[in-house]
């Protein structure tokens, strides 16, 4: 090697005749073997460095661009901020078209009654009462004993009202009770609150045959509710030799402690509400 | 403030009410306020805040005032003990206190004539409520700190 670096005449001439041998040989494929060689331990190197350099590059771009991407952010941000209130706008929209949907149908299936719509604006505060307060009062018309449905069913009746508000006790209530009826059977009893969100119909005679899935609708018995208004669905029967009576589970389609909006008909004068 | 805390119990968290039942704010505000300042303090507060709840409840007017000045004074009790500043005191007071509560709420309901059944609302009701008013008690009580510290008179 010294020789070489003392000559470079030498190192030169050598270089020219390899890289003439080469152009003469390449076309012929002989050189493949060295050229294979040559580019197996130049790969794992050229990959080292295209990583590092397109790294390095990413890098300062990044540097470059990081007062336009601060910028960039903050407007991604607030579109993102302006798109979730959309959204949520959006959603609560649906729902509210919904429950219109559902009371317009109520009042389409129902045209005899004088129906108007009211919104829930609280709930009883103590847990072991069932309650609402609505957003409508003596100024709207109610009164006192009048019922408050939703599109799936009844919901319950006034028990206070006041000049903007009224209060509605829900069939949940431990001390709420309607007569009622099995639509198929025409078999009559009692549907009180159990007081933890559940109905429960007694008084259900025995030998009255009662099965699971039957509806159950008020009687309009006292005149405290009109006729045939949905209470719910069977899902269990209780029958006990022992007792007189059988006890019969009713789920309501109502969901009483997220119900949102309802209709209170107007129309119906009930007999003799003691609250 | 009770007022807020009155709308946040009908209002807003009926929304949120895991196992059907809402944490009792008032109850804990009081009791809170009992553990920090004694039941002698308190007890104004727990007047308001029942009387409040009284007017946004269907039941009898008084058994939420008769019920949370009773248990909230109760809880105020705590402080005489030696374990007042044990991060489990108002774990214990909280529970406590809404046992006490819906004891007295369901005597005055039953007193009222409504119907009561001991029994399942104890299960139903006053368990799941004890719980998640346990939950509910440390922010409550740290919230009612800081007013505490706030509001302390000077010197």
């Amino acid at each position: 090697m010294s020789v070489l670096r003392n000559r470079p005449l030498t190192l030169v001439s050598i270089l020219v005749t390899a890289a003439l041998v080469a152009m003469v040989l390449y076309p012929t494929g002989r050189l493949k073997p060295v050229e294979d060689f040559a580019l197996t331990v130049l790969a794992p190197l050229q990959y080292s460095v295209q990583w590092v350099s397109a790294r390095v590059a990413h890098g300062a771009q990044t540097l470059r661009e990081l007062g336009s991407l601060r910028v960039r952010v903050q407007e991604l941000e607030s579109t993102v901020d302006r798109l979730m209130i959309e959204n949520v706008r959006l959603r609560e929209a649906e729902i509210e078209l919904a429950n219109l949907r559902e009371q317009l149908q109520f009042k389409l299936t129902n045209p005899t009654y004088e129906l108007l719509a009211a919104e829930v604006i609280g709930h009883d505060p103590s847990n072991l009462l069932h309650y609402i307060t609505i957003d409508r009062g003596a100024g709207d018309g109610l009164a006192i004993g009048m019922p408050v449905v939703t599109a799936r069913g009844l919901v319950g009746r006034i028990t206070a009202i006041y000049p903007q508000t009224a209060r509605v006790m829900l069939l949940t209530d431990r001390a709420s009770s309607v007569n009622a009826l099995i639509q198929r059977s025409r078999t009559t009893g009692v549907v009180q609150g159990d007081g933890q969100g559940g109905l429960v119909m007694r008084f259900v005679e025995q030998s009255e045959q009662v099965e699971v899935g039957d509806i159950v609708l008020t009687a309009g018995l006292g005149g405290n509710f009109p006729k045939r208004l949905v209470i719910g669905q069977v899902t269990a029967v209780r029958r006990n030799d022992v007792r007189m009576f059988q006890e019969v589970e009713v789920q309501s389609a109502v969901q009483f402690e997220r119900v949102e909006a309802v209709l209170v008909i107007q129309g119906f004068e009930p007999l003799d509400y003691v609250p | 403030m009770l007022l807020s805390v009155a709308l946040l119990q009908t209002s807003a968290l009926p929304r949120f009410s895991p196992w059907g039942v809402v944490p009792d704010l008032m109850l804990l505000v009081g009791v809170s306020w009992s553990l920090l300042r004694g039941a002698r303090a308190a007890i104004p507060w727990a007047l308001g805040g029942g009387l409040l709840l009284d007017l946004l409840s269907g039941g009898p007017f008084g058994a939420a005032t008769i019920s949370l000045t009773l248990s909230s004074a109760a809880a105020g009790l705590e402080q005489l003990n030696l374990y007042r500043d044990s991060v489990w005191l108002p774990v214990f007071a909280s529970s406590g206190a809404t046992i006490l509560y819906y004891a007295l709420y369901l005597a005055v309901l039953n007193i009222a004539g409504r119907p009561v059944s001991w029994g399942s609302s104890l299960v139903q009701v006053v368990l799941p409520c004890m719980l998640l008013n346990v939950l509910v008690m440390y922010p409550t009580f740290w919230a009612m700190r800081w007013l505490h510290r706030r509001t302390l008179p000077v010197g």
